[in-house]
């Protein structure tokens, strides 16, 4: 049965949704001052005008709608579902004034896959946008990165196999607005002390690799926004092949990896509980499927000759993998090379890569190897059940800050996880397939939508159908919200007409 | 040592050291990867 919401719930939803989108025009008017100052006008009108909206649709919203109520759990995940989809709907607003993408359709596309932290680009001649233009698609990625760890520290705890936020000790509070500050403002300082530290890297590196100290300082900028938000836009159409340097693809590699680790794990690192690294089920779990999916992609290099010295299998394939896995997708690669010149092996391991993603309560997509871990944990607990005397009672356990015991509910809702991470990437191949597409390809694209990756086989391009432009944006906001966000705003439009009062 | 002597610069070198040093050892153990599958293929 379905309780049919009212006028208060949607006026809740809405009035959170609001408060997002007058932040995010703050944010574009901001970057709308940096034009200025650079003189880029057309993308200064352009930013200008689509923070003058977001912000008035903002602060109308804020006003006409506010509430005193409290935002229980399912009103936050309604309200995570819909910020998303009306955010990247002003974020879009300047991406097409700029005349770099082909429709309204691209834009949005662009704005959302930024704001997921997906990194799939539509753009046309990226390297003749704007500098101003280029910084909001990489602003776009940190909001959405940092907005993407809270919502999995604070509202995704419930339902869907995760294990808490900061401390397992902490009960879970029926209000959801007490722990969101603590959490973001945590969350903020790692983010920059890695981001602070990534610029610096990048910068010296870039430089000593032949760019000007300027333009030096302002790659730096953007790659590393991408890198530790795990998005996967960049600065140039080549991506990280532009640089042509190791150095550069190690600091990324460092900025990478740590974006894609549990915020919840950094908390206990920076508390100085360093245990918590070797005996966590997630840091085991991701170093097994990284080593399975890495050695197989290099395998899969060697046997297709695309790459047999070493210097080149590290710099090129262990580089994708850690972007892979990692769920950013930033490239040292062309597009194309991946289908003509690798095989079957690699491509695939890539694919498992992005599928699995990284920790729950990064930034990361995917199914998350914490679900993995305990999908694995409850398989052999099964097995040992059948190997053992029917009267003994077996009991699986796992660390997660904690020792715990492993029980039915979690395990569940990671294999509910499982399943719907495979069926939508199943059924993103198979939509792409019905277009005309390669089914391989289009289930490499799919992947990377769902699991919020910016790696493409060229089936994402802007000469795709719309419908499929429409299918990969449905495709990232279900693996953005983890599927459940996703279903129970659903669910309230559904208990509109079907529920009771 | 209280909390209030646990000031962000050292909880952020903690921190962020761990993750450095977790980081180079991934990307040593990848080139010994590479070693060994270069010298196979």
């Amino acid at each position: 049965m379905l309780l049919r919401p009212d006028w208060d719930d949607f006026r809740l939803i809405g009035f959170h949704a609001a408060r997002v989108v007058a932040g995010l025009g703050v944010l574009m008017l901001a970057t709308a001052g940096l034009a200025v100052l650079r003189g880029e006008w057309n993308d200064a009108t352009a930013l200008g005008v689509g923070a003058g909206l977001a912000v008035s649709a903002g602060l109308t919203g804020t006003v006409r709608l506010r509430s005193r109520e409290h935002l229980d759990w399912s009103h936050a995940m309604a309200t995570a579902a819909a910020a998303w989809l009306v955010a990247a709907l002003f974020g879009a607003v300047p991406l097409f004034l700029s005349g770099h993408f082909g429709g309204p359709l691209d834009a949005y596309f662009e704005a959302f896959s930024g704001l997921t932290g997906t990194g799939l680009t539509i753009v046309q001649d990226l390297d003749h946008l704007g500098a101003s233009m280029n910084v909001w698609r990489h602003l776009m990625h940190l909001v959405g990165g940092l907005a993407t760890v809270v919502v999995a520290l604070t509202v995704f705890t419930v339902g869907t196999g995760q294990s808490g936020t900061f401390t397992v000790g902490e009960a879970r509070d029926d209000r959801i607005m007490p722990n969101v500050p603590r959490i973001a403002r945590f969350v903020s300082k790692v983010i920059a002390t890695y981001g602070l530290l990534g610029i610096l890297a990048l910068t010296l590196t870039t430089w000593l690799g032949g760019l000007p100290p300027g333009r030096a300082l302002w790659h730096a900028t953007l790659l590393a926004i991408s890198a530790v938000s795990t998005g996967g836009f960049a600065p140039t159409s080549m991506s990280v092949g532009f640089y042509h340097s190791g150095w550069v693809e190690l600091s990324l590699i460092v900025l990478m990896i740590a974006g894609a680790l549990s915020y919840g794990l950094h908390y206990q690192l920076w508390r100085g509980r360093r245990r918590e690294l070797f005996l966590h089920l997630e840091t085991r779990t991701l170093l097994g499927t990284f080593l399975v999916v890495t050695g197989g992609a290099m395998l899969g290099f060697g046997r297709s000759d695309a790459f047999t010295d070493a210097a080149m299998l590290f710099r090129k394939g262990f580089f994708t993998m850690v972007s892979a896995h990692t769920t950013t997708g930033l490239s040292v690669v062309a597009d194309r090379l991946v289908v003509t010149d690798w095989g079957l092996l690699a491509p695939a391991a890539m694919v498992g890569a992005m599928a699995v993603g990284g920790m729950a309560g990064s930034s990361t997509g995917g199914i998350k190897v914490l679900r993995m871990g305990l999908v694995a944990k409850s398989i052999v607990k099964d097995i040992k059940t059948v190997l053992l005397p029917e009267s003994a009672l077996v009991v699986e356990t796992y660390h997660a800050q904690r020792r715990q015991i492993l029980r039915d509910g979690p395990v569940r809702a990671a294999v509910s996880l499982l399943l719907l991470g495979l069926l939508t990437n199943m059924s993103g191949g198979i939509v792409g397939m019905l277009l005309g597409f390669d089914f391989t390809e289009a289930l490499f694209d799919a992947t990377a939508a769902t699991s919020n990756t910016g790696f493409s086989l060229g089936v994402l391009s802007p000469d795709a159908p719309a419908v499929l432009k429409l299918v990969a944006i449905g495709l990232m906001w279900f693996g953005r919200l983890e599927f459940f966000a996703a279903f129970t705003l659903f669910g309230y439009v559904i208990a509109l007409g079907r529920g009771r009062t | 040592m209280t909390d209030r002597d646990d000031t962000f610069a050292r909880q952020a070198s903690r921190g962020v050291g761990v993750i450095v040093l977790l980081s180079l050892a991934v990307a040593l153990g990848g080139w010994l990867m590479a070693v060994v599958v270069s010298w196979i293929f």
